[in-house]
């Protein structure tokens, strides 16, 4: 009885103890940081703070590995990291509670999505102002499409630099089954009409031969952006900006998207359109085509590498090709352009070392550079990273995945697709084909700036209205005509408060 | 004088009951550190608030981002939403645990027993996002529920397109996934009745039902009173999940609730003062329920809650 007594009091000691350790476990973070300090003390010093997530073979962490260790020696820049949560929005919570705490880091990665975070704290002298000083770095200026710049302009100046995504600014593509194509005697289809008819026949003359009426014509899902090409046909994509007489002004309140409402809508209601599409997910939707349910629709750049490789595993038959998004009764084709930058990297306007860190990147910015991380270096390269067959490089998957940490320490992204990386990764999946016909068909959002004062303030309610009423449109619940109510409201909720912001934002940038 | 006998009085429970003090530190430490100091937050609701200037540093702006939520277009449609749903989840949702508790009370074969509980249970373990994606699936166009619908030579129904089915579907998925975690509580409530009074009872010839209606239900009733009490606190958080799950656009008018319009607003334009506010306003109200609440149970001598 005794005994257990005094465990039970052991016990409760332990975890009151435990309950106040919580507290101070950021104490314990610091000292460790300190212990991590690279020994050459010549050395600049730059504290990052990057997205967290990946595994690492024994022995290594983000702080000791070859990836790092081979930065510090060429570049003489002792980058110590701070690894975050890997999911955008607790990576975010995260550096909020450092900046709040003064614990802050040098440099720091922002999601795009995170653009006007940027800017609100560029507003409170958070952030380093870098106009004036990248000018010195040419390998750094050549990584960014000058465009991009705008995301990060903040009341004239630069408060960041904007870094590209791996396939550049591609987005979707136009799939179809060519199998498909082949068995029910049609032609690869070009305009909006073609596609229609391929899509009925798809549903209604069994392409699979199972003898079941079990195959869809069109597919879509409850984000529009994902089969913009349908909008793309009549040159307009929900959600963007496109320049017209001058001046900038909502695709979403176009004639124009009148018409592609209209369009599809008729589609919808001669069932070629696949109407679970309001409540489908996009699982849902990539499962359609992996089970060979659907032979035509829009998907990511990366499609072969997923739900288009399990189809085919599925069913070797499938012959799935990428085609050119359908041209519209206006001559008009395109799918969404992507953004000419994935993330943002912020220097902290009380970072000391400002050159170490705009030369570290530049060095990083240098396509050689970049290969490094790709491709290895050293012991860590050829033979063991990839492999050389035939004069084509094969990358070493088992080694690529256990290594895979080391492409986030690469902080920039040069402007050149790399098509080696690509290539690299299989060429049965001809993923550079695949991105440049993505970028040649993207029809990009004319507006580049960062959020304005009222979109701040409106946008996402407006976005909310746009979704529900084009979404009753196309099933048919509303009539095309109540369009113009929509753009009525649009612009009284905000909308020309918007307009009036963005047109001035225009009027300055030209 | 009086404050030495207290005193007194205080150290000698103390050291006699030292233990049981020592065993209560944690959850003190807990409430104080997690939930009590957290609570001066509450003040960036009146501020602009941006977490580089800190809460010292953040401009006072008072009731601006009350002002803006009351006087927003969706404002009316959102908290009626959030009401509606909350109210028929009480109504159907929270009388099914009860029921449930007491049929398991009385199920004899262990085996049985276990099996059912444990496939109750189950669901409450499943976060939204999965149990959302099979309550997609089961009503989906070749989902079950339509599967058997065509069987009957009916055309199948989009359920989750549809306004007027909307509502019930959150309320229906919402008693499935947690009832059966719900009723552990009241299982536990009953195992605390005195089988002496069914032994008394059934000398007098009480049947199955007897024993439930004036044994069972009385010992529990405060317990019942208590989690209802506790349950009008959150009246108006159901919750971002579930909704957020399950909703589209085409049932926005009457599935939009207070929780998916904060996330939509608050959270995704990182409103931070602007979500706090509508948190507080949340909180408010159910702090004035509970304490109608309780006042209605003390009156009708059903004990409540203090």
């Amino acid at each position: 009885m005794k005994k257990r007594t005094l465990i039970s009091i052991l016990l409760t000691a332990v975890l009151a103890v435990s309950a106040l350790a919580g507290c101070s476990s950021k104490g314990g973070d610091k000292a460790e940081n300190g212990k991590n300090a690279s020994p050459s003390s010549d050395q600049t010093t730059v504290k990052a703070f990057i997205m967290g997530g990946a595994t690492f073979p024994d022995g290594e962490d983000i702080n000791h590995n070859p990836w790092i260790t081979m930065l510090r020696e060429e570049t003489g820049v002792d980058l110590q990291i701070q690894y975050g949560p890997a999911a955008a929005d607790e990576y975010m919570n995260k550096l909020n509670l450092m900046l709040a705490s003064g614990d802050i880091p040098d440099l720091f990665i922002i999601p795009s999505a995170n653009q006007s975070w940027l800017m609100d704290n560029a507003k409170l002298g958070a952030i380093m102002r870098l106009d004036g000083k990248l000018d010195a770095y040419a390998n750094l200026m050549n990584a960014v499409y000058p465009e991009a710049w705008d995301a990060v302009t903040y009341n004239g100046g630069i408060y960041g630099v904007p870094v590209l995504a791996d396939g550049n600014s591609a987005t979707d593509n136009v799939y179809i089954r060519k199998d498909w194509l082949d068995k029910l005697k049609l032609d690869v289809p070009k305009t909006l009409d073609e596609f229609v008819k391929v899509a009925k026949a798809f549903k209604e003359q069994d392409p699979d031969g199972n003898g079941k009426a079990d195959t869809l014509g069109l597919i879509a899902y409850d984000n529009m952006l994902a089969w913009s090409s349908l909008f793309g046909a009549f040159g307009v994509i929900p959600g963007y900006w496109v320049e017209k007489n001058g001046t900038l002004v909502p695709a979403d309140i176009q004639p124009e998207m009148k018409d592609a409402l209209a369009y599809i809508h008729q589609l919808f209601a001669d069932k070629v359109l696949d109407n679970e599409w309001p409540i489908t997910k996009k699982a849902a939707y990539e499962e359609k085509v992996a089970n060979g349910k659907a032979g035509l629709y829009e998907g990511s750049w990366a499609a072969a590498r997923s739900e288009i490789q399990t189809s085919r595993q599925n069913d070797p038959k499938a012959d799935w090709i990428a085609i050119a998004p359908p041209v519209g009764p206006g001559g008009k084709q395109g799918v969404f352009g992507g953004p000419k930058y994935k993330s943002i990297i912020a220097i902290s306007s009380k970072a000391k070392n400002v050159d170490a860190i705009l030369k570290l990147l530049d060095w990083q910015a240098v396509p050689e550079n970049r290969d490094k991380f790709v491709f290895g270096f050293g012991q860590y390269g050829e033979n063991f990273m990839y492999t050389k067959k035939n004069g084509s490089i094969e990358l070493n998957f088992d080694n690529h995945n256990k290594y895979g940490y080391r492409q986030q320490l690469m902080f920039m992204q040069p402007k050149e697709l790399n098509e080696q990386k690509m290539e690299a990764l299989g060429p049965q999946f001809k993923l550079n084909d695949m991105i440049k016909l993505s970028i040649q068909y993207g029809i990009p959002n004319a507006f580049t700036g960062a959020p304005t004062p009222s979109m701040v303030e409106n946008q996402s309610a407006l976005d909310k209205l746009r979704q529900e009423t084009f979404t009753k449109i196309i099933i048919g619940e509303l009539p095309v005509s109540a369009f113009d109510d929509f753009v009525a409201s649009y612009k009284a909720k905000g909308g020309d408060k918007i307009m009036k912001e963005v047109a001035d934002w225009y009027a300055e940038k030209k | 004088m009086k404050r030495g006998v207290l005193v007194k009085g205080l150290e000698k429970t103390l050291r006699a009951d030292w233990m049981l003090y020592l065993f209560l530190v944690p959850g003190v430490a807990y409430f104080i550190i997690f939930k009590y100091l957290p609570m001066y937050g509450v003040v960036i609701a009146f501020q602009d608030y941006s977490p580089f200037l800190g809460i010292s540093g953040s401009e006072f702006v008072g009731w601006k981002h009350f002002a803006r939520f009351f006087t927003d277009d969706e404002f009316a449609t959102v908290f009626r939403n959030t009401l509606l749903i909350s109210l028929y989840k009480l109504v159907f949702g929270f009388p099914v645990p009860i029921l449930l508790a007491l049929m398991l009370n009385e199920v004899r074969i262990g085996w049985f027993k276990k099996t059912t509980q444990t496939l109750l249970y189950i669901p409450h373990f499943f976060s939204w996002v999965i149990f959302g994606g099979i309550v997609i699936q089961v009503l989906s166009s070749t989902g079950i529920v339509n599967s058997v619908l065509q069987f009957f030579g009916m055309e199948p129904v989009l359920f989750l397109a549809q306004k007027e089915y909307f509502r019930s579907i959150i309320v229906i998925s919402d008693i499935v996934k947690e009832s059966g975690w719900a009723s552990i509580i009241y299982l536990a409530a009953i195992a605390g009745v005195d089988p002496a009074l069914y032994e008394a009872a059934r000398m007098d010839g009480a049947k199955k039902r007897h024993e439930i209606w004036h044994i069972t239900l009385p010992c529990i009733s405060s317990t019942i009173m208590i989690l209802l009490i506790l349950r009008l606190g959150s009246i108006l958080e159901l919750g971002v999940q579930q909704v957020f799950m399950l909703y589209n656009p085409l049932v926005y008018e009457v599935g939009d609730i207070i929780d998916t319009y904060v996330y939509r607003v608050g959270l995704t334009e990182q409103k931070y003062s602007f979500a706090t506010a509508v948190g507080l306003f949340q909180s408010v109200v159910g702090l004035i329920l509970i304490y109608l609440a309780n006042g209605l149970a003390k009156r009708f001598g059903k004990g409540g809650l203090w």
